[in-house]
């Protein structure tokens, strides 16, 4: 028994591993996967997203938008172009880019 | 010599530590693995290549380590694949990528890049340290009658004696 255990350490030692690593992984959840690098905001909580909102831009609540105002630009030139061809929508009215109001 | 060879046995121990658990780890999580496999800024091809090799590689050099004729080409496989990873996450640290997921698992996937490059660098010096003692260990056995040929210590004495009386004729 001894002259085999000598024998096979090495092998003994391999299945110890094997055993004790298996049932540790029993008690743990699946392996979970990180992203390195960045860090990426979990919707679930809010308070991960480095919002600055506009002032008196609310929930539901109309905004009146100003042809100055960059964020209304880049609104109206969005809904005006189509993003996977970047033409024009051809069934649509285009979209003035006059000062007008939107619904956010 | 005595000495060489417990080092070579805890350098063993080691590498055993890491390739077992892991190895284990990928085949108990395999989607898990796969999808973090595939999402590595590399070719779908080369990572459905992967994703059956490494596990497959990780087990061989286990399996090598743990027996003692082949022990040389398990520290070899060890320092290839170990150079392999921390070549990669030399690169992904140098900026190459924007983002990259860790498909990690077990204790290493609570470490960073850095930490992730530290423990893979240390790992890669046992691997390649036990290497060169084991193929030194090898060589000195090599030297000895009949020691490459797998004669036991009795035979190889007799040879011993068989020789000198041959010398002394």
């Amino acid at each position: 028994m001894k002259k085999f255990i000598l024998k096979n350490a090495m092998a003994l030692v391999a299945l110890a591993i094997a055993t004790g690593s298996y049932t540790l992984m029993s008690f743990k959840p699946a392996l979970e996967t990180q992203e390195f690098g960045r860090e990426i905001p979990n919707p679930s909580q809010p308070d991960q997203f480095n919002w600055v909102p506009l002032e008196g831009l609310e929930e539901g609540v109309d905004y009146d938008c100003n042809a100055s105002d960059e964020i209304c630009k880049e609104a109206f030139e969005s809904h005006q172009i189509d993003p996977l061809t970047n033409a024009p929508y051809p069934n649509e009215t285009s979209v003035s880019s006059t000062p007008g109001t939107f619904d956010m | 010599m005595k000495t060489k060879t417990h080092i070579i046995t805890l350098i063993s121990i080691a590498l055993l530590l890491l390739w077992i658990p892991a190895s284990l780890d990928k085949l108990i999580y395999f989607q898990a693995f796969k999808s973090g496999i595939l999402r590595q800024p590399f070719s779908d091809t080369l990572g459905q290549m992967l994703i059956y090799t490494l596990p497959l590689l990780e087990i061989i050099a286990a399996i090598c380590i743990v027996n003692g004729r082949f022990r040389l080409v398990g520290f070899g496989l060890s320092s290839l694949l170990m150079a392999a990873f921390t070549g990669y996450i030399g690169i992904a640290l140098l900026g190459a990528w924007e983002k990259l997921p860790c498909g990690c698992g077990s204790v290493i996937s609570g470490m960073s890049w850095t930490q992730h490059l530290w423990f893979n660098l240390f790992f890669l010096a046992l691997s390649i340290w036990g290497y060169f003692l084991q193929r030194g260990l090898h060589r000195s056995s090599g030297s000895g009658l009949g020691a490459a040929e797998g004669l036991s210590a009795k035979r190889q004495h007799k040879n011993n004696l068989l020789n000198i009386l041959n010398l002394k004729r």
